[in-house]
C-alpha cells in the first residue's frame, strides 16, 4: 500500500518521544490485534493537517507537555498508531494529509472503519475551516456507508487563542454546517459531537473521556456503581480514571468541575512520577498503589488503585474521611462490583467464540446481556456497602 | 395577601432539616403552603409556617434501602397536591401519593432511563403529563394512568440535564443538555426537536422559563446565565457573568428583570441579578456554610426565597434580610487613557454644589473636554452619574497644538525614523569618533534619543584607541584568584611599576580613574545599570600579603562574620581601603602582623601605621566597557532597534572583537537589519551592510539566487547547456571569444546584454573609449 512506503524520505516525528511503549505495527497484524482487545473502544482521529492530531496524541497518551508540541513536525504521510498495550482505551491514530485521497482504491475502509466505534475529526477553529468541513462530510459518508454504529465527533481544536463569544459563534456555525450538508446528503439520522478542545488545558482530557465513555457498554453500570458507593462512603465526587492517559472511564452523575477534574489528573501525575522514582521496576502503577493528599480548605483526594489499568479518585471533605475503613471497605466492594462487569464480559465472549458465532453479532449481544446482568450485581453490591453505613 | 403581611415585617426563617445527608431539590405545592424536600437518603414534606417548618410527611421511613428513592430531583403536580414525583441516581422516576400511606404512598415506579435521570417536572394543565430528562440523553414523557412513558424523545447529546414546560405554549418544553445545546421540543413530535441551538461553550446546568415574556434563562459551566428570547429564531438578550458554575436559575416573580441563582462550586450565596446589571448582584443571600443545591420563590410572592443547601439545611429567606451588593460598591471609576488623558466617573450627589467644587479642583489642572450627564432611569442605575474626560495641558502652546497630529502620525514615524536612518547612517569612511559624531547628529534628528546617548558613548570609548594595552593586562591576570600565583603576580605588577609615576600620584590617578568612570557612568542614562555591576575586571592586584593583612586588619568584621574575602580585588574594596591595604611590604609586614593581629583583638578599628616599605604598586585600573557596550546593544536590540546595535557593531570596526556577544546574535542581528531594509525596498542600503559583514553567511547572501542568462551572440538562442559559451544550435564556440581581438577570454568575460556579444573587459574599455557601437554588429551598446 501506498501509504506504508518507507522510502519516503519525510518522517514523522521521532517514534521513541513518548512514554509509551509503542506498536507501530502493518496492517497485516491488525486482525489480530482487534480480536484479542476486543473489549476495549477503538478510536481513529482523523483531519486535515497541521489541525494538531498528532498534538492530542502526544499530549494525552504520551504525557508531553502542550509547550513542545510546537516542535512536532507535520505528519505528512498516513501514520498510523497503535495504544494498546498500556492503556485502557485502544487507540489508534490515522494521519491523513490532505494530498491523500482516503476514497482512493487502495485505501481499505472496510477494514479501517469496520472495527472502529468512533471517529474523532479535527478541525482547527483558528484556521479557515471551507476545506475541513467538506473533507469531513466525505469521510462522514463513507464511514457511514461500511459501518453505521460508527460515532462520529468533532474536535473544533485550538480554541486557546480565541475568545469566549467567537468560540461559541464557530461551533455554532460548524454545527450547522455540517448538519446541513448531511442532510443534504440524505443522511440526517447521523448524529454529530461537537467538543471545543484544547491541548493547553484540560479541555482536551474532557473530550477524549466523552468519546471513550460512549463506546464503553458498561458505562451505566459502571455510572451506577459509582453512584451507590459515593453516597454510602460520604465522598462529593468520584472519578475512573484510565491511568495512562488520564481520561476518565467513568464518573457518578454529579456535574463534572472543571477544577476537580485538573486536580485528580494532576495527582494522577504526581503518583506515578513519584512512584516511578521508587518503585523497582516498571510497576509504577500497581495493586499496592494508593495516594491520600490533604487540601487546605478541608479536601481530601484520596486515590486507590482499581486494576492494571484503572484508578479511582474521589475528592470528599475532611470530616467524612474519619470513617476510612468504611470508605475502603466499599471500596473493596467496589472493586470487586468492576472486576465483576468485566470478567462477565470476558466470559461472555469466549462462550461465544467457543461456539464460534458471527463477529458482527458479538458486539451487540454483549451490550445487552452484560447490562442486564449487572442490574443484579449492583444490588448485591449495595446490600454489602449499605451495612457498614 | 396574607403571606405578604406576615413576612412584611419577620426575618430570615431557617430551619436543620435531617441529620444524615443533604437535599439535592426542592418543590412547593401547589398552594405554596408545602415544600417537598428531596435528596439521597431523604424526601420529606413540611409545611410553611409562620414561624418556621413544620414536617408533614416522611416517606423514607424505615429501613427500605431502595435505590429508587435517592433523588435527583422532585416535582409537584401543579394541579393535585397529593402527587409528587421524584428522579432517582439510578434512573428511576416515581410518582408518589401523600394521600396513602405506607408503602403504597409510592404510586408509581418507572424504570426507564438506562442512566440517572436528572430533572422531572409536571406539566403545567395536564394534571397526569410529567417529563424527566437523563444522563442517557433521553427525555421521557410519562402519563400517570399509565405504567410505561408515552413518549421517548431522543436528544441526540450526552445527557440531559434540565426539562422545563414553557408557560407560554401548551406543548412545548426546553431541554439543555451537557454539551451546550437547548431544544425545544413539541409534546407531540417526538422524531425531531423543534429548535436547537448551541447557547454555551461548557454545559448547560439549568434552564428556566419567564413567567410573562417569552424569555428562557440558561445557566451554564461557563459561569454564565443567558437569557435568550425565544420568539422565532432564538436571539441572546442578556449575559450575566458570575464568579461560579451556575447550578440552578430562578426567575423573580413580579419583577420583569430580576433572577436568582445559586453555584454548583465555591460560591454558597445565592444572588439576585437585574439581568440589565450583568456585573454586580442586586442582592445576596449568604446565610448557607456551603453549597446551594436548590432554591425557589414561594409563589407569586416575591419577597420569600425557599433554598437548600448541602449543609443540610433548609432556609427560607426574606428579600429585606438579602445585602445589597450594589449598593457597597464604588460608584467612582477613574482611568487613565494612552497618552495621560483620564476618565473620571461618579455619582451626581444631592449636594451640587460640593461636586462642581471637586470637579473645579481638578480641572485647574486639565482642561476639561467633555461633560456628560447619563440620565439614571434610562437603565437599572440607582443614581445619576456624570462622566469627565481630562486631557493632558500642554505647557508649551506650540507642542500643544502639535500633539494630536503627533498622535496619529506616530506610526508614520517610526517607518521614516527607520528609512532615515537606513539612508543616513555612515558604516565607515572617517575616523571612529567622527562616524559616532555623525551618527549621533542622525539619530538626534530622528528623535532617536537612546541611540543618540549610545553613540556618543561610543565615540567616547573607543574613539582613542587606548584599549589595546588594557586588554592584554587582562589576560596576564586571569589567575589572580589563585593565591600562589599572586605573588608572582606582583612581580609582574612591579615590572609595569616604572611607567607610573609614584605611590601617591598612582594612588590618585586611581581614584581619580575610577572617578572618572563613576561620572562618564553617571552622565549616561543607559549607564544606570553599569553601576550596580562593577566593571568585571580591575586592574588592582593583591599580593599574599595584601591579602592576608585585609583579612586581618581591616576585613576583621568581615572576618568575624564568617566571611573571608579572598578573590580578586573587588574596586570598591580597593577604594575604600586605599591606604592600608597597599602599603605593606612582604618582610615588613610579616612580624607585625601578628603584633598587631594580637593588639586589634583589644581595639578592633584597625589603624595601619604608615611607615610600611610599598613594594609594588597597582597599574592604573582600566575599566574596559566591553560588557556594558554589548549589554546596551542588547538592550538596544530587545527594545526593537537593531538597526543602531547593528550599526555601531559595523563601525565598531575591529574594536568589536572585544565586545563579548556571541557571533550567531550578530549573525541573527545581521539577517534581521537586511530583511527590514529588503521590506523597505532599501537594496543599496541592505547591499552595503551585507558588504561590510564579517559573518560568512551574512556575505554569501549577495551572491545568492543571482541569476544570469545568456544567449549566443551568433543564433540568439539562450545558452543553456552544460557549458556556458557552447551554443547547442549552431555548434559555435564564439561566445567564448572577444569580440576585439578574437582569442578565447578566461576570467571576466564582459557582455552586452543588448546584443549578446562582448569580450575582455580592458579591450571592451580601449575600444568604447573610442567607438559607441559593437564592434561585432553595430548595435549601440552603451558600455559602463
Amino acid at each position: 500500500m501506498s501509504y506504508e512506503d518507507e522510502d519516503y524520505p519525510v518522517d514523522s516525528f521521532p517514534k521513541d518521544f513518548g512514554y509509551g511503549a509503542y506498536d507501530q505495527d502493518g496492517l497485516e497484524l491488525e486482525p489480530n490485534a482487534s480480536s484479542n482487545s476486543e473489549t476495549k473502544p477503538r478510536i481513529l482521529l482523523m483531519g486535515l493537517r497541521r489541525s494538531g492530531k498528532s498534538s492530542i496524541q502526544k499530549v494525552v497518551f504520551h504525557k508531553m507537555s502542550p509547550n513542545e508540541t510546537l516542535f512536532l513536525e507535520s505528519t505528512s504521510k498516513i501514520v498510523k498508531d497503535d495504544i494498546n498495550n498500556s492503556s485502557f482505551v485502544q487507540f489508534q491514530i490515522w494521519d491523513f494529509p490532505g494530498q491523500i485521497d482516503f476514497i482512493e482504491p487502495t485505501f481499505d475502509s472496510d477494514m479501517i472503519f469496520g472495527g472502529c466505534g468512533a471517529l474523532v475529526f479535527v478541525i482547527d477553529a483558528k484556521d479557515d475551516y471551507n476545506e475541513a468541513l467538506t473533507k469531513f462530510k466525505n469521510t462522514v459518508i463513507k464511514a457511514y456507508k461500511v459501518n453505521p454504529r460508527i460515532k462520529f465527533e468533532v474536535f473544533i481544536h485550538k480554541v486557546d487563542g480565541i475568545s469566549d463569544d467567537s468560540k461559541m459563534e464557530s461551533q455554532r456555525d460548524i454545527h450547522q454546517r455540517s448538519s446541513d450538508d448531511l442532510s443534504e446528503a440524505g443522511l440526517d439520522q447521523i448524529h454529530l459531537s461537537f467538543h471545543l478542545t484544547s491541548i493547553y488545558d484540560h479541555s482536551i482530557f474532557e473530550a477524549f473521556s466523552k468519546v471513550v465513555q460512549k463506546l464503553i457498554p458498561q458505562l451505566p453500570t459502571l455510572e451506577n456503581l459509582l453512584n451507590i458507593f459515593i453516597p454510602n462512603s460520604g465522598i462529593e465526587k468520584a472519578f475512573l480514571f484510565d491511568v495512562v492517559s488520564k481520561i476518565y472511564i467513568a464518573t457518578d452523575s454529579s456535574p463534572v468541575d472543571m477544577q476537580a477534574y485538573e486536580l485528580c489528573c494532576d495527582m494522577i501525575d504526581m503518583v506515578i512520577d513519584l512512584s516511578s522514582i521508587y518503585s523497582s521496576e516498571e510497576t509504577a502503577f500497581d495493586s499496592g498503589s494508593s495516594s491520600l493528599i490533604k487540601l487546605n480548605n478541608n479536601t481530601i483526594l484520596y486515590m486507590r488503585e482499581v486494576n492494571k489499568f484503572l484508578a479511582l479518585v474521589c475528592i470528599l471533605r475532611e470530616e467524612n474521611f474519619n470513617r476510612q475503613g468504611v470508605i475502603d471497605y466499599n471500596f473493596i466492594c467496589f472493586r470487586d462490583a468492576i472486576s465483576e462487569v468485566f470478567e462477565l464480559r470476558l466470559k461472555r465472549q469466549k462462550q461465544l467464540e467457543n461456539a464460534e458465532q458471527d463477529e458482527d453479532e458479538l458486539g451487540e449481544d454483549q451490550g445487552i446481556t452484560i447490562g442486564r446482568l449487572n442490574h443484579e450485581n449492583d444490588t448485591a453490591v449495595v446490600s454489602r456497602a449499605a451495612k457498614m453505613t | 395577601m396574607l403571606h405578604s403581611l406576615e413576612y412584611a415585617y419577620p426575618s430570615t426563617v431557617s430551619l436543620r432539616i435531617c441529620l444524615e445527608g443533604h437535599a439535592n431539590a426542592l418543590a412547593l405545592n401547589k398552594e405554596h403552603n408545602q415544600i417537598a424536600v428531596a435528596g439521597r437518603s431523604l424526601l420529606k414534606v413540611y409545611s410553611i409556617d409562620s414561624d418556621g417548618f413544620t414536617e408533614v410527611c416522611n416517606m423514607r421511613v424505615g429501613k427500605n434501602q431502595n435505590l429508587s428513592y435517592s433523588s435527583n430531583d422532585v416535582a409537584w403536580s401543579t394541579l393535585d397536591s397529593n402527587i409528587l414525583a421524584t428522579a432517582a441516581t439510578n434512573g428511576v422516576v416515581s410518582v408518589w401519593d401523600l394521600s396513602k400511606f405506607g408503602r403504597h404512598k409510592q404510586l408509581l415506579v418507572y424504570n426507564e432511563h438506562e442512566r440517572t435521570a436528572h430533572t422531572v417536572t409536571f406539566h403545567s394543565t395536564e394534571p397526569n403529563i410529567l417529563i424527566s430528562g437523563s444522563q442517557d440523553g433521553t427525555i421521557k414523557c410519562f402519563d400517570i394512568r399509565s405504567d410505561t412513558s408515552v413518549n421517548t424523545y431522543f436528544s441526540n447529546s450526552e445527557s440531559v440535564r434540565d426539562v422545563k414546560f414553557s408557560p407560554h405554549s401548551q406543548n412545548v418544553f426546553s431541554a439543555v443538555s451537557e454539551n451546550g445545546t437547548v431544544q425545544l421540543w413539541d409534546m407531540r413530535k417526538w422524531d425531531k426537536c423543534m429548535v436547537q441551538f448551541t447557547a454555551h461553550s461548557g454545559p448547560i446546568y439549568t434552564c428556566d422559563w419567564h413567567p410573562t415574556r417569552n424569555w428562557l434563562a440558561t445557566g451554564s459551566r461557563d459561569k454564565q446565565i443567558k437569557v435568550w428570547n425565544m420568539d422565532g429564531r432564538a436571539s441572546l438578550e442578556y449575559t450575566i457573568h458570575t464568579i461560579a458554575v451556575v447550578g440552578r436559575v430562578k426567575w423573580r416573580p413580579e419583577r420583569t428583570f430580576h433572577i436568582a441563582s445559586c453555584a454548583l462550586v465555591v460560591d454558597y450565596s445565592i444572588h439576585v441579578w437585574d439581568i440589565r446589571r450583568p456585573y454586580i448582584p442586586f442582592a445576596s443571600f449568604n446565610e448557607h456554610t456551603n453549597v446551594t443545591t436548590d432554591i425557589a420563590w414561594q409563589g407569586s410572592d416575591s419577597h420569600c426565597l425557599l433554598s437548600t443547601s448541602k449543609d443540610s439545611s433548609l432556609y427560607k429567606h426574606a428579600f429585606e434580610d438579602a445585602t445589597r451588593p450594589a449598593l457597597s460598591a464604588n460608584a467612582q471609576g477613574a482611568s487613565f487613557g494612552r497618552h495621560g488623558d483620564i476618565s473620571f466617573a461618579n455619582k451626581i450627589k444631592e449636594y451640587t454644589n460640593k461636586s462642581s467644587g471637586v470637579s473645579n479642583t481638578k480641572t485647574t489642572n486639565f482642561i476639561s473636554r467633555r461633560k456628560s450627564n447619563v440620565p439614571g432611569n434610562m437603565q437599572f442605575h440607582l443614581d445619576h452619574s456624570k462622566m469627565y474626560m481630562f486631557m493632558l495641558k500642554n505647557s508649551n502652546m506650540a507642542s500643544g497644538s502639535d500633539y494630536p497630529a503627533h498622535d496619529v502620525t506616530t506610526e508614520l514615524r517610526v517607518h521614516d525614523c527607520f528609512i532615515g536612518c537606513a539612508k543616513e547612517l555612515l558604516l565607515s569612511g572617517k575616523k571612529l569618533a567622527e562616524l559616532c559624531e555623525h551618527n549621533a547628529d542622525i539619530s538626534r534628528k530622528y528623535g532617536k534619543h537612546n541611540a543618540t546617548t549610545l553613540w556618543n558613548f561610543i565615540k567616547l570609548f573607543y574613539g582613542t584607541s587606548h584599549f589595546e594595552p588594557p586588554f592584554e593586562h587582562r589576560s596576564s591576570f586571569s589567575n589572580q584568584k589563585n593565591p600562589m600565583s599572586s605573588r608572582r603576580a606582583t612581580q609582574v605588577a612591579s615590572d609595569w611599576a616604572p611607567h607610573e609615576q609614584g605611590q601617591e600620584l598612582n594612588g590618585n590617578s586611581q581614584e581619580t580613574q575610577h572617578e572618572a568612570a563613576d561620572a562618564s557612568e553617571d552622565g549616561d542614562e543607559l549607564g544606570g545599570g553599569g553601576k550596580q555591576h562593577p566593571p568585571p575586571t580591575s586592574s588592582v592586584i593583591l599580593s599574599e600579603t595584601q591579602i592576608i593583612s585585609e583579612i586581618t586588619f581591616d576585613n576583621f568584621e568581615l572576618l568575624r562574620n564568617g566571611f573571608i574575602y579572598v578573590g580578586p580585588a573587588d574596586v570598591t574594596k580597593a577604594l575604600a581601603f586605599p591606604d592600608t591595604a597597599l602599603h605593606h611590604d612582604v618582610q615588613a609586614a610579616r612580624p607585625q602582623l601578628d603584633l598587631k593581629a594580637s593588639d586589634h583583638e583589644k581595639s578592633p578599628p584597625p589603624h595601619v601605621p604608615s611607615i610600611l616599605k610599598v613594594s609594588h604598586v597597582p597599574p592604573i585600573p582600566m575599566w574596559e566597557p566591553h560588557q556594558f557596550v554589548a549589554d546596551a546593544l542588547m538592550l538596544q536590540n530587545d527594545v526593537g532597534d537593531v538597526q543602531t546595535a547593528l550599526i555601531i557593531l559595523i563601525v565598531l570596526g575591529e574594536a568589536r572583537k572585544l565586545l563579548p556577544i556571541e557571533d550567531a546574535v550578530v549573525e541573527h542581528w545581521f539577517h534581521t537589519y537586511v530583511d527590514q531594509l529588503h521590506r523597505y525596498e532599501l537594496w543599496n542600503e541592505a547591499c552595503e551592510v551585507i558588504n561590510r559583514a564579517w559573518v560568512r553567511s551574512v556575505r554569501q547572501l549577495n551572491q545568492q539566487s543571482t541569476v544570469m542568462h545568456t544567449n549566443c551572440g551568433e543564433c540568439g538562442r539562450p545558452l543553456g547547456g552544460n557549458v556556458g559559451w557552447y551554443c547547442d544550435k549552431c555548434k559555435s564556440m564564439q561566445s567564448a571569444k572577444c569580440c576585439v581581438c578574437g582569442l578565447i577570454v578566461r576570467g571576466v568575460y564582459a557582455w552586452c546584454q543588448g546584443c549578446s556579444h562582448g569580450g575582455h573587459i580592458e579591450h571592451l574599455q580601449q575600444y568604447f573609449a573610442k567607438h559607441s557601437k559593437c564592434p561585432k554588429c553595430g548595435h549601440l551598446c552603451a558600455f559602463s
